[in-house]
């Protein structure tokens, strides 16, 4: 993803949480912010984290 | 040859027996701890509040209750310090920020009003990164700790005073907290044993929380026997060890996590090297163990630990937002950018690491790793690439909340640590495999300072 668009997504990501950020902020911070969630939704993907079906499974404690 | 008593270095055990035999009081005994405190402290910057005169009057209450014929527990009259993320009544309790600096609570974190009850003393509250979210050791309101092995270096964090006190001789045990390593990775830096128990087995009450469902109060000291003593005074009885099971370097079989050897410092890895040379000559089977889940460890933890830390500041980010240090600052915003999808994809990530690791624990008694990757780096260089690399390995026991802790691996130059993991509730068992690779390696040395 383009540095712009992670920038413009996390200025989105604040005005959403309603947190004030300065451009030099969100600048310094863009890169890893985005970088953290699209691993952990990619990662989640990946194993089957948030699959419904094993979930549903007897013995699964992973909504706890 | 007599060996030479020293109160600075004896363990908790050798320290009840002299004072028992009144071979020295509980008073002088402190009066030695303290006056180290001043000639070194100045050089290593571990403590945010030494308390002399609450030492002084606690030792001579427990001195006058020690010849009246009561002696409380293994620690009546041991001097220990306590990180100042822990309340301690009638003082300050900063947890290393200027926003708490004037913060003063009319009670004890639970862990201190066991270890007091269980009379220990308390020289004092040792210094830490701002509101522990920091793995270096490092504080731009305080200033830094420097590593007791080497000035120009840093202690790592973010229990950095803690570490660095006991290293230098000053306490015989200390409470810190480790929510991403905090207690084990500065334990390893400085040569001392740190451990982290599963979570809640030590009380978290009192504690200025960084990531509540991460967080473990933990302890530090100079052997696994002492780790014990100083775990069992800080917790509430049901959680106590009571006696470890016997277990011989035979009966142990470890894995080693592969992944968290890799791109090791080569002074660390050398040394790990020798260490696993030590226990497998000493029959201890080890064989190498490769976990699909353990890389996701980094980021699940992040995610959950900005997130839940961002909560915790959520209305000082609004208000008081130029009092933290710039670094925290940038952490905590981006935790409160986190989105409630990833958080939760984050939570459910952890259970699919736990499934994968309680299988392992079904054939291992023990996973270990070097506890640092790198030696502790000069503090001129210490920047967040580097910080990250620090915390590679002492990610994954809070995550999972299974005890962990760090035993210094003997050698010449830095201090390295070598890590165990077992499984949630198997402290004992932990404990007790961790002496036996203690008495395998033996003792590590004292640095020059």
């Amino acid at each position: 993803m383009a540095v712009n668009d992670r920038r413009e997504r996390t200025r989105m990501l604040a005005m959403a949480a309603g947190i004030d950020l300065t451009d030099s902020e969100i600048a310094a911070m863009a890169e890893l912010l985005c970088g953290l969630i699209d691993t952990i939704d990619e990662a989640a993907a990946g194993f089957g984290a948030d699959a419904p079906e094993p979930l549903m499974r007897p013995g699964s404690s992973r909504w706890q | 040859m007599a060996m030479t008593f020293d109160p600075l270095r004896a363990s908790i055990a050798e320290l009840g027996a002299a004072l028992r035999e009144r071979r020295i009081s509980i008073r002088e005994l402190i009066d030695e701890h303290l006056a180290r405190l001043v000639a070194v402290n100045p050089k290593i910057n571990a403590f945010s509040l030494p308390d002399p005169d609450g030492a002084r009057a606690a030792a001579a209450a427990l001195d006058a209750e020690l010849a009246a014929g009561t002696l409380r527990s293994p620690l009546h009259g041991i001097p220990i310090t306590v990180k100042d993320l822990f309340a301690t009544r009638g003082q300050r309790t900063a947890a290393g920020s200027s926003i708490l600096r004037d913060r003063v609570t009319d009670y004890d974190a639970d862990a201190v009003a066991n270890l007091r009850t269980k009379g220990a003393v308390i020289l004092g509250k040792t210094a830490m990164d701002e509101f522990a979210f920091s793995p270096i050791g490092v504080n731009v309101h305080y200033g830094n700790t420097r590593n007791p092995w080497d000035l120009e270096r840093v202690t790592g964090g973010s229990s950095a005073g803690a570490a660095a006190a006991l290293a230098a001789g000053i306490g015989t045990g200390a409470l810190g907290s480790d929510t991403g390593g905090s207690v084990r990775l500065p334990a390893a830096l400085c040569g001392v044993a740190g451990f982290k128990p599963s979570y809640d087995r030590l009380p978290r009450g009192g504690a200025f929380p960084l990531a509540w469902s991460l967080d473990h109060p933990g302890v530090f000291a100079r052997s696994v026997a002492d780790l014990c003593a100083m775990f069992d005074a800080a917790a509430f009885p049901e959680a106590r060890l009571g006696a470890l099971p016997a277990v011989t370097g035979r009966e142990l079989r470890f894995g080693i996590l592969e992944e968290f050897c890799r791109d090791l410092d080569a002074e660390v890895g050398a040394r790990w090297e020798g260490f696993i040379r030590a226990i497998t000559a000493a029959g201890v089977r080890v064989e190498t163990v490769q976990p699909n889940t353990s890389k996701l460890s980094i980021a699940a933890s992040t995610a959950i630990m900005f997130a839940e830390a961002a909560a915790v500041h959520r209305e000082w980010l609004k208000t008081r937002r130029a009092d933290y240090g710039e670094g925290i600052r940038m952490r905590l915003l981006q935790g409160a950018l986190i989105p409630a999808s990833t958080y939760l994809r984050a939570l459910q990530l952890r259970r699919v690491i736990a499934e994968e690791f309680e299988a392992l624990f079904k054939t291992y008694d023990s996973l270990i790793c070097p506890t640092n990757v790198t030696v502790a780096q000069t503090i001129a260089s210490v920047e967040g690439p580097t910080a990250g690399r620090m915390i590679r390995n002492t990610r994954l026991a809070p995550l999972l909340g299974i005890p962990g802790l760090s035993l210094p691996i003997p050698g010449r130059g830095l201090p390295v640590g070598a890590q165990l993991m077992g499984p949630v509730a198997g402290d004992a068992k932990l404990l007790a495999a961790a002496g036996v690779i203690e008495k395998i390696i033996g003792p590590a040395d004292s640095p020059p300072l």
